[in-house]
């Protein structure tokens, strides 16, 4: 068969020995098969898989449970975030190769006819023609370099670790520029006040995101700007109501994302007592732990 | 005898030379050869040659009136501000790719811009492969993440709305509707620095001359 295969070589054929030897780093974890290769483990790609296994939640009959929307306000980056080592390295790496194939600039050009000229002198001195050339007249490479880095220092751009970060002011937006914060507040749910994102029930000739939008301005004030994402949720969380209130069996909340654009947040004393800006991973101080998890799901730092 | 062979000579002269007119000190002497000799005129018209014309003729040059010569002018004037308004017109599109040669200056200098080739060591060709094999294995790692990531984000928003099918099918209705605001939405991405506060962008080119008093 194999003479029939172009490009292709018989396989060589192995000394018996080493199969078992090969065997053995297997078993013993030595060697990997591709399968097992680090990428599959990431978080991502296992949440993934688990939501794909797991079904949804809701199997009661509708109307028993209250509608809530809720708003996911999130500030995007402002900042690039830095790069990893690995990044580092290779735009290092690439910049070179870049560099090594790329032809001279008009900088360079005139770096080499200036040590042209600086030679020429030279010998004209050894020689001592005794006529010596005007000095200042040509601009070199040199000048030009220092005079470009003089103008760039009269512009000092704003600093990427700001006042906030260093007070770890929770209440600013301009805390971590880099990376997505997301706007917590304390709401008296029942008995207890809860760091959630704010909700609302939605009330009668709503739709869900109107209810999102309403919500927003009646808990966190009139001036907040924000873009929401289109009509649908984009997550879903449901919990049970105390049965000794008696108000229900519980809520179904439906989360709505926005973007934050501009305006302080001043909490609606009645509702929300608090608020502050959060980073992913700082939602797991505050947040239950069925919330995070409905949570988790939506909320991206891609 | 020798007066004679003269006049005879003197004619063959006249007639190789047609263009030729030689005064005739003594009218006396008429040649029966050529008529040329004849000058009827008390005097004589005087030795001068043309210029070398080459069997063309020289034209005869008309007066040319000082309006046509204005109308002419303008024309040429208008010619050349067209052709320029053309340039102008047709400098702003851009040539597609297939037709672009390059810049002329810098291909005119490419010998003289020629970079000696860089001497790479054996350690460090084998650092940059090894180092291309691991930047291509994160980027992959990298994009099953985002397509996990993806996928996880769609995948909860089909569940929420099927919840809320559940619920109403009207709220359904309207959350599944397009939203026509987002279209034409305008987002700017993230920056190495974040933008100065109160910052006045200065426009061009300026010469700053505030008056500063001591």
């Amino acid at each position: 068969m194999w003479k029939y295969l172009d490009n292709c070589q018989p396989p060589k054929a192995k000394p018996e020995g080493t199969e078992s030897e090969r065997l053995k780093q297997y078993d013993s974890g030595q060697r990997k098969r591709s399968f097992q290769a680090d990428w599959t483990k990431s978080d991502s790609v296992r949440n993934y898989l688990q939501l794909r296994q797991s079904s949804s939640g809701a199997l009661c009959t509708p109307g028993q449970w209250q509608l809530v929307s809720a708003v996911c306000l999130q500030r995007q980056p402002i900042i690039t975030a830095e790069k990893t080592e690995l990044e580092q390295q290779y735009a290092d790496m690439m910049a070179q190769m870049e560099l090594e194939t790329s032809l001279l600039s008009d900088q360079e050009l005139r770096a080499i006819e200036d040590k042209a000229i600086e030679a020429k002198r030279k010998q004209q001195e050894e020689n001592e023609t005794g006529e010596g050339e005007v000095e200042g007249a040509r601009v070199t490479a040199l000048d030009l370099e220092d005079a470009w880095e003089a103008e760039a220092k009269q512009f000092t751009p704003a600093a990427r670790i700001t006042e906030a970060d260093e007070k770890n002011d929770q209440r600013s937006v301009e805390r971590r520029l880099d990376k997505p914060l997301v706007l917590l507040v304390k709401q008296t749910l029942g008995d207890k006040s809860h760091w959630v994102f704010p909700q609302g029930p939605r009330q009668e000739g709503e739709s869900m995101r109107q209810a999102a939008e309403r919500v927003l301005q009646n808990l966190c004030g009139q001036q907040v700007g924000a873009q929401f994402l289109g009509n649908a949720p984009c997550g879903f969380h449901q919990y049970r109501f105390p049965p000794k209130a008696s108000i229900g069996t519980g809520a179904k909340v439906f989360f709505y994302k926005a973007w934050y654009k501009e305006g302080d947040v001043i909490p609606d004393k009645e509702n929300s007592t608090d608020y502050m800006w959060v980073t992913f991973d700082e939602l797991s101080d505050h947040c239950s732990r069925p919330y995070l998890k409905s949570i988790g799901n939506f909320l991206v730092d891609l | 005898m020798a007066s004679r062979t003269f006049q005879i000579s003197f004619a063959g002269l006249v007639t190789k030379f047609s263009r030729l007119s030689i005064p005739q000190t003594s009218p006396v002497i008429i040649s029966h050869h050529c008529a040329r000799c004849v000058h009827t005129q008390s005097s004589p018209l005087l030795f001068h040659a043309t210029s070398q014309l080459w069997g063309a003729p020289m034209k005869k040059k008309k007066k040319v009136d000082p309006a046509v010569l204005m109308q002419r002018e303008t024309k040429r004037k208008k010619k050349i501000e067209r052709q320029m308004k053309r340039l102008e017109k047709f400098g702003r599109r851009l040539k597609p790719v297939d037709e672009i040669d390059g810049d002329p200056k810098i291909l005119s200098q490419i010998r003289l811009r020629r970079r000696p080739p860089a001497v790479l060591t054996f350690e460090e060709g084998e650092r940059r492969a090894l180092l291309q094999k691991q930047w291509s294995r994160s980027k992959l790692h990298q994009h099953t993440e985002e397509a996990a990531t993806l996928s996880s984000l769609l995948i909860t928003q089909d569940r929420a709305l099927d919840e809320l099918k559940f619920e109403s099918e009207e709220l359904y209705n309207m959350a599944i509707q397009l939203d026509e605001m987002l279209i034409g939405t305008q987002m700017k991405g993230p920056t190495a620095t974040p933008p100065i506060k109160g910052y006045f962008a200065k426009d061009g080119e300026y010469i700053d001359t505030t008056k500063t008093y001591d």
